[in-house]
């Protein structure tokens, strides 16, 4: 069975196809969005690209696009069809960069392949279900209804992933999980039962850790201030804090995570403590809202920081907890976030 | 966003050039429009704009829809260009198009070819970057700008708009402001000076006295770069009671200026002037004619124009002023100078008649603009299509408030 993965990125297409089970993608490659004119015409380009590759012996079968936000009207995977597209559309002011391309690029999906499932796989469906005094703000109650303003986690799929990956380690489904994703957009998450239960993402993915280029949480005020003293307008503001802040903000110019992780110069040593300090603050708030912790995981691209990071955040917890009580184990996750929206798309159309 | 935008706006450079030379290369002649019209609404289909249309002036409109609000923001250009002899003398073919380094020369590339493509490509680079809208964006090619006072441009808002039930919240102009944001200028008008005698010297003694009493003033108020009031040497005709003299004056308008009102102290002047020599009838009468656009529909054209200016606080300014600084380009809030008599936008139309704030922005020089050897350079239209596309998107654009892109280093 060929599924093929999509995601729409700023710059690409991004694509990759399996076969079966195979956690390893038979090929994966990119469209260049600037090269092309429209969505439609992307993913023409692309599944020629899939044809091609995979021959004639075989066929695609399922198709499974990754949607970076559903909000509360998908839970999970979600078999594409004309009133799922209806939906979408009404989510757009929600995720106004990704939506409509995604949206344009399902459509096409549709079109060429009629008779294949293509099915939308969300980023916040994993948070969905988040509890209220978790997912709501302590604002005006009508004003949260009218403007949708609720918190939600932007990297469900790696999260869920990474959780349910730790029954390999034998560690129970019960457990409660700090399951922390190490992203361009950080994220952690506190997971109980495979439910979470606290998020450091909010109403937009501009809350939370601060990441290579957001700054994260911050106070409102500066906001204000900032319109006030230093006289910006929204949009200075927004790129203010999405693009020039968070570990940018901090060392100067643009930086991986990973590099400040294992940077030497003194900038990179202050965003590095700086970002492992609000990781620990979050990482409290977790432990707090499930009542200790059995197991960490770490996931995302740059999974690997989990060297330099699990044993610490380990350490620091357990000081912080009471005296002989067991530590938890920390793991890394390294499936790419590709295998898993393929693998839920699977089960969606299996169940 | 702004990465999103740069990176797709890369991709139109080469189309969005290639169209502003054939704008150029398109003789498009003051009333006599037709050929550019044609191309642009061509042109417009071809990338994709939702709705295309000519209006009962000839105008071209192209509108992207939103996603419900009524509000709309129009980016206006002019397919019109002045008579290249207007010009004074050029060293290239005024119609080659012809691309110079960076530099695009031709009728009408500053004013504003340049700047129409530009706000064409502007809507193509918003849908390419899949950037939703709330409002709607109507861009409108208009005609009979130069020698019809903005007459395509009051039937757009005086009809076409509200029988389409579009509402024009903001305006901005694609005229030549070398990518500053303008936000008004001052007016001119032209009027007639007649002087009534039974004999033939009488009027002529009279309108002599007349005319020198304004070339004095003329003379003190003028300077080399912008001019005051220009006069034309006396003409006659005869008439019932003899003989008449008509001097024609053109005088600049400033924002408290009223152009009847002028016209009144105008003739009060002259009456005062003339009777000192002559028993003379005097009448001062603002100029106006009727011209036949291109579709062959015929406006009666007052040679008025008033200053206009956007209160310097109006939130379009500031809106726009923060979006292109947000997007990397600063742009300098100015307003046109206008040095020539007879120069002008539509901005009076926009602001004085239908309260619609305006500002200017566009690739083109206003120095280049109606001279010899117009040029407009081409990283001045590539940027214009950026910028125009995020004062829109501040505008009427859906935010983008927290979100980026995870590929983003």
């Amino acid at each position: 069975m060929i599924t093929v993965v999509l995601e729409v990125q700023r710059r690409a297409l991004r694509y990759a196809w399996y076969n079966g089970q195979a956690t390893r993608p038979l090929a994966a490659g990119q469209i260049d969005r600037v090269a092309v004119q429209t969505a439609e015409e992307a993913t023409s380009a692309m599944l020629s690209a899939v044809g091609e590759s995979i021959g004639q012996e075989q066929s695609v079968e399922l198709i499974a696009v990754r949607i970076p936000f559903g909000g509360k009207l998908f839970a999970g995977p979600t078999r594409v069809g004309p009133e799922v597209l209806a939906k979408l559309e009404d989510l757009v002011p929600h995720a106004p960069m990704h939506l409509p391309a995604t949206v344009s690029v399902l459509r096409a999906c549709l079109e060429a392949f009629p008779n294949v499932p293509v099915v939308a796989v969300f980023d916040t469906s994993f948070f969905a279900d988040l509890p209220n005094n978790e997912a709501l703000y302590a604002v005006d109650g009508e004003l949260a209804r009218s403007l949708d303003l609720r918190r939600f986690g932007y990297h469900g799929l790696l999260h869920q992933a990474a959780c349910a990956s730790l029954s390999a380690a034998r560690v129970p489904e019960s457990a409660r999980v700090l399951s922390i994703c190490l992203e361009p957009r950080p994220e952690l998450t506190a997971v109980v039962d495979g439910r979470p239960v606290m998020v450091t993402g909010g109403a937009t993915p501009l809350e939370g850790l601060p990441g290579e280029r957001l700054c994260g949480d911050i106070d409102p005020g500066i906001v204000l201030s900032l319109t006030q003293q230093s006289g910006l307008g929204l949009e200075q503001i927004n790129a203010l804090l999405t693009q020039e802040s968070g570990l940018r903000g901090l060392v100067g110019e643009n930086v991986k995570l990973s590099e400040v992780l294992t940077g030497k110069s003194a900038e990179s040593q202050l965003a590095a403590e700086l970002f492992k300090y609000r990781l620990l603050l979050a990482a409290g708030a977790g432990v707090a809202a499930m009542g200790g912790v059995d197991a960490i995981v770490f996931s995302g691209r740059y999974h690997a920081c989990a060297e330099a990071l699990g044993s610490w955040l380990v350490a620091k917890l357990a000081a912080a907890c009471r005296a002989g009580r067991q530590q938890p184990t920390w793991y890394s996750f390294a499936d790419p976030v590709e295998w898993v929206v393929a693998s839920q798309a699977r089960a969606a159309i299996a169940s | 966003m702004y990465d999103l935008l740069r990176g797709r706006n890369e991709g139109l450079k080469q189309d969005v050039t290639g169209f502003a030379q054939q704008l150029i290369r398109t003789p498009g002649l003051s009333l006599h429009e037709k050929a550019v019209a044609d191309r642009v609404e061509q042109e417009m289909r071809r990338v994709g704009y939702d709705e295309v249309f000519r209006d009962d002036a000839g105008n071209v409109v192209g509108v992207m829809l939103g996603r419900g609000s009524d509000e709309a923001v129009l980016l206006g250009g002019h397919l019109d260009t002045v008579e290249p002899s207007e010009a004074g003398p050029w060293e290239r073919d005024p119609w080659s198009g012809e691309l110079v380094g960076d530099r695009l020369f031709g009728l009408g590339a500053s004013d504003c070819k340049g700047g129409l493509a530009a706000q064409i490509y502007a809507g193509l680079l918003l849908k390419r970057a899949m950037l939703p809208l709330r409002g709607n964006l109507v861009v409108a090619a208009t005609v009979a700008e130069e020698s019809g006072r903005s007459a395509g441009l009051r039937t757009l808002l005086d009809r076409t708009m509200s029988e389409l039930s579009l509402r024009p919240v903001f305006a901005v102009l694609g005229e030549p402001t070398n990518l500053g944001l303008y936000y008004g200028h001052n007016g001119w008008f032209e009027m007639d000076i007649w002087v009534e005698a039974a004999e033939q010297p009488r009027a002529a003694r009279a309108a002599r006295v007349i005319y020198d009493q304004f070339a004095t003033a003329a003379g003190a108020l003028g300077s080399d770069e912008i001019e005051q009031i220009t006069l034309e040497e006396p003409r006659y005709v005869e008439s019932a009671q003899g003989c008449r003299a008509g001097i024609r004056m053109a005088r600049r308008l400033h924002p408290s200026e009223n152009a009847q009102q002028v016209a009144d102290q105008v003739k009060h002047t002259a009456v005062l002037a003339a009777q000192a020599v002559e028993p003379v009838a005097v009448e001062v009468a603002i100029c106006e004619e009727t011209k036949q656009l291109y579709n062959g529909r015929t406006t009666v054209v007052r040679h008025v124009t008033h200053a206009w200016e956007t209160d310097p606080f109006n939130s379009l300014l500031s809106r726009a002023k923060q979006a292109l600084e947000a997007g990397g380009c600063p742009a300098q809030p100015g307003k046109w100078r206008l040095g020539r008599m007879g120069m002008a936008t539509g901005g009076g139309v926009l602001v004085n008649d239908f309260k619609v704030p305006t500002i200017g922005y566009g690739p083109g020089c206003e120095e280049a603009a109606h001279a010899p050897n117009e040029f407009v350079t081409i990283p001045n239209i590539h940027q214009a299509v950026y910028g125009t596309a995020l004062i829109v998107h501040s505008l009427i654009g859906v935010p983008v408030y927290g979100w980026t892109f995870d590929d983003e280093i």
